[in-house]
């Protein structure tokens, strides 16, 4: 009879550490939603075609659906609500709100994700370059016009606001 | 999803022990964005999962006096950023910058690629006309295979079970030359290529073709270099004129099928403008 | 090659079901300090109704839209509604929450004209306050109003509202009257096909709905971008029924096999596919709609796959009456063109 294998895992989510064991076949997707209830990152397609499940790993915009949560161990995981609380939202999530970048909000965490991704390495991105760091991201809703304009609009205060 | 057992070896010498301890059910993993898709679906049922993805020895762009060697788990990201490859190994990068979206290309690896052997992997082509080299670890040595080589069939390469790719060797293309990448997908982003083209030209003084090297990709069971038509054009101008008389060569030397992506008709009537495209961009490219 | 075209397209569109009862209900509550609560059975799904509906509420009654808490689209704590569908909720909901508003109003006003021994006919609201229209300076606040409701003429200010849309059936010459009223979309596609390939970029869309007045402008303008987007992959891309080729109704290559089951190969478009996309509207105030509003969401995604296509026509020549327009379709009409000997297409404007 297979006895599935599990592993000890101590990582950090939005900057608190974690430990612990998980079944080796367990997707961080499902680890974050299931077992630790950060709901946020959103189960889509589950084969990396959508974005709704964008997180960063050690910084880096991946999709959770395709990372084992048995390899985040000693690795950093970044969702949005280590990003900003309701009542202090980071300048992506203050933007998507009030510029309307929002509609049925299903994709939205994957889009912020995706954001602060972009401009963690390109403070000082170009429509176009906005366009293609949110192209992993799939809408119906918004047309993506919105989203874009709310990235340019947080890029710019962020640039001001020197953070 | 599946049920295995999961394994995180930190050198090549460790995963490829692995590999031959645990035999046939054991499978190799390095970004995972095919491999863990098609345990999904259920097209792979490993027992055992080799996740290699933290192997730093793996990790590396090195430019050396004649060539430039990279690690297999570099990523679609690193290679499509990377000074180094834009430069020596332009349609590399083009391909990569356009694989997928940002998220895929941060897990994708260059290793991950050529180990799917996918007809459609984008980062074949521009492999195939930089004429690379795989370095490959097996559990008692080495050995080096020409990626013209590598290839046996969709999805299938000349690779066993415990071989592990552990480095990619590209020759400095020479002076006057340069190397393009084109794609065609049902979108521009997150798009699996109906069509793909990579081309390396080197020209002379009076701008006639030194050499000519295209590969095109998702029009064969494996990609393919177009050898008639890259022998036809030695010695002519370096024209567009010139590139459009060979054409036939083109469409007599592919045989697409038709897919769920695209019909085995308008393959052939892209297959043409695919390589133009990569030639254009090549000569554009040109240093 | 590429070649440009342009194409223009029309849609007018019914609001509410035509040829079933279908009511809006919704509840309001005062609470002794001025905020509100509405409950509806409007249900949300991300064009806003919630919003709207607030806004409504705010607007109506003169409070700040934050003091506005919206219970929404649950069967065991919000009143009835038939659903979100057929462009109903900002029309039939909003006058549902209207009719509410008039109640809780009533009873707000009684309390102010005894407070200020004046009319009730003769106070009005707004800016958080009810005055007394023959003299501004006689004010009562909204808050003090619904304290003294509560407590001294011990009369909650509660109002519930319906509103049923009239279902008129058209007779056997279609006449007849389906819909309260009818909103308008006007879509202009600008496209650039490659001639080699038969792919289509889709460059610039204006798109201008009628939706009555706009009661959430930047929701408006996010309904209409997001609908051309799902238009433009109506035309283009999405596709169910993949590989079918425009030959005489016929379709070879369709295969059962080859239908889409994920993202990947259902395409819709990425943010790297989307045209410059212009939108706007016209205010055409319906007096029967809730402030004058009709509706925006539905039809945005109806007339944009029409003015794509008339755009490849104008760009190429070639017809595609069998959505999406793809590649290969555009190419053999393309290449049916240049067989034919014909000049269409591109003609000097």
């Amino acid at each position: 009879m297979f006895t599935m294998s599990r592993k000890n895992i101590c990582f950090c989510l939005n900057g608190e550490d974690i430990e612990a064991t998980v079944d080796d076949s367990l997707t961080l997707l499902d680890f974050l939603r299931e077992k630790l209830h950060v709901t946020s990152a959103k189960k889509s397609c589950k084969q990396g075609d959508c974005g709704a499940c964008t997180v960063l790993l050690n910084g880096k915009a991946v999709n959770a659906c395709l990372i084992l949560a048995a390899s985040v161990n000693r690795k950093e995981v970044l969702t949005a609500e280590g990003l900003g609380t309701p009542g202090n939202l980071h300048p992506v999530q203050k933007a998507f709100v009030e510029l309307g970048a929002s509609q049925c909000g299903y994709c939205t965490p994957g889009f912020i994700m995706a954001a602060k991704a972009l401009l963690d390495k390109n403070p000082n991105p170009t429509y176009e370059e906005v366009k293609d760091g949110l192209s992993g991201n799939l809408c119906r809703c918004t047309g993506y016009t919105k989203p874009i304009e709310a990235v340019l609009s947080a890029a710019k205060e962020m640039r001001e606001a020197g953070k | 999803m599946g049920t295995y057992e999961y394994f995180q070896p930190v050198t090549v010498e460790e995963a490829v022990e692995l590999a031959d301890k645990l035999g046939s059910k054991s499978l190799f993993m390095a970004g995972g964005t095919d491999v863990i898709v098609g345990i999904i679906e259920k097209v792979i049922r490993p027992e055992y999962l080799i996740h290699i993805a933290e192997i730093e020895e793996l990790k590396f762009i090195r430019l050396e006096d004649k060539v430039l060697k990279i690690g297999p788990l570099t990523t679609m990201a690193e290679l499509a950023e990377s000074e180094v490859v834009r430069e020596k190994a332009t349609a590399l990068a083009e391909a990569a910058r356009c694989c997928a979206g940002p998220q895929v290309r941060n897990l994708g690896t260059l290793g991950g690629n050529l180990g799917t052997a996918s007809p459609a992997g984008d980062l074949i082509p521009p492999l195939m006309v930089l004429n690379a080299l795989i370095r490959v670890t097996m559990p008692n040595g080495e050995k080096i295979i020409s990626v013209r080589e590598f290839f046996v069939g969709p999805k299938k390469n000349v690779l066993a079970q415990n071989e592990l790719i552990s480095e990619i060797v590209i020759p400095i293309l020479p002076a006057h030359s340069g190397s393009g990448f084109s794609k065609l997908g049902k979108r521009k982003a997150m798009t699996i290529s109906i069509a793909n083209a990579a081309s390396v030209i080197s020209v002379d003084d009076n701008g006639l073709f030194t050499d000519v090297r295209v590969a095109v990709g998702s029009l064969c069971p494996t990609v393919v270099r177009l050898e008639q038509f890259e022998s036809v054009l030695i010695g002519k101008p370096s024209t567009i004129v010139e590139i459009e008389k060979a054409r036939n060569l083109v469409n007599e030397n592919v045989n697409p099928i038709t897919d769920a992506r695209a019909t085995r008709w308008y393959r052939n009537e892209i297959a043409f403008p695919m390589v133009k495209k990569s030639m254009e961009n090549a000569l554009g490219a040109i240093r | 090659m590429k070649k440009r075209g342009r194409g223009v397209s029309t849609v007018i569109y019914s609001l509410t079901i035509t040829n079933l009862p279908n009511p809006c209900s919704a509840n309001i509550q005062m609470k002794e300090d001025g905020s509100v609560v509405l409950q509806t059975g409007a249900c949300d799904i991300g064009q806003g109704s919630n919003t709207v509906l607030g806004q409504m509420v705010a607007e109506s009654l003169g409070i700040p839209f934050d003091t506005v808490t919206v219970y929404s689209a649950d069967t065991e704590r919000t009143p009835f509604d038939t659903g979100s569908v057929s462009s109903r909720l900002t029309f039939t909901a909003g006058r549902a929450v209207l009719a509410a508003v008039e109640e809780v109003k009533e009873i707000l006003f009684a309390t102010v004209a005894r407070k200020l021994q004046v009319k009730a006919e003769r106070l009005a609201i707004g800016e958080g306050v009810i005055y007394y229209l023959y003299d501004p300076e006689k004010v009562m606040t909204i808050a003090d109003a619904a304290f003294e409701a509560h407590f001294v003429d011990r009369r909650l200010p509660m109002g519930k509202g319906e509103y049923y849309p009239q279902n008129i059936p058209v007779d056997e010459f279609g006449q007849g009257e389906p819909s309260d009223t009818y909103y308008y979309l006007a879509t202009i596609a600008e496209v650039e096909v490659d001639t080699e390939t038969g792919v289509v970029d889709v460059l610039k869309m204006y798109a201008a709905v009628d939706c009555g007045r706009a009661i959430n402008p930047m929701m408006v303008e996010g309904q209409i971008q997001g609908g051309a987007m799902q238009a433009m992959g109506w035309a283009l891309r999405e596709d169910m029924y993949p590989l079918c080729t425009q030959v005489n109704g016929v379709h070879p290559e369709f295969n059962p096999d080859f239908r889409p089951d994920n993202f990947g190969d259902y395409a819709i478009a990425t943010a790297k596919d989307i045209p410059e996309i212009y939108a706007t509207w016209v205010e055409g105030i319906e007096p029967e709609g809730p402030f004058g509003a009709k509706a925006v969401g539905e039809i945005t995604a109806n007339s944009g796959a029409a003015a794509i296509v008339n755009a490849i026509y104008d760009a190429t020549g070639v017809r595609i009456y069998d959505l999406p327009a793809t590649p290969e379709k555009i190419l053999r009409g393309i290449k049916e063109e240049q067989a034919a000997g014909s000049s269409s297409g591109n003609q000097p404007r």
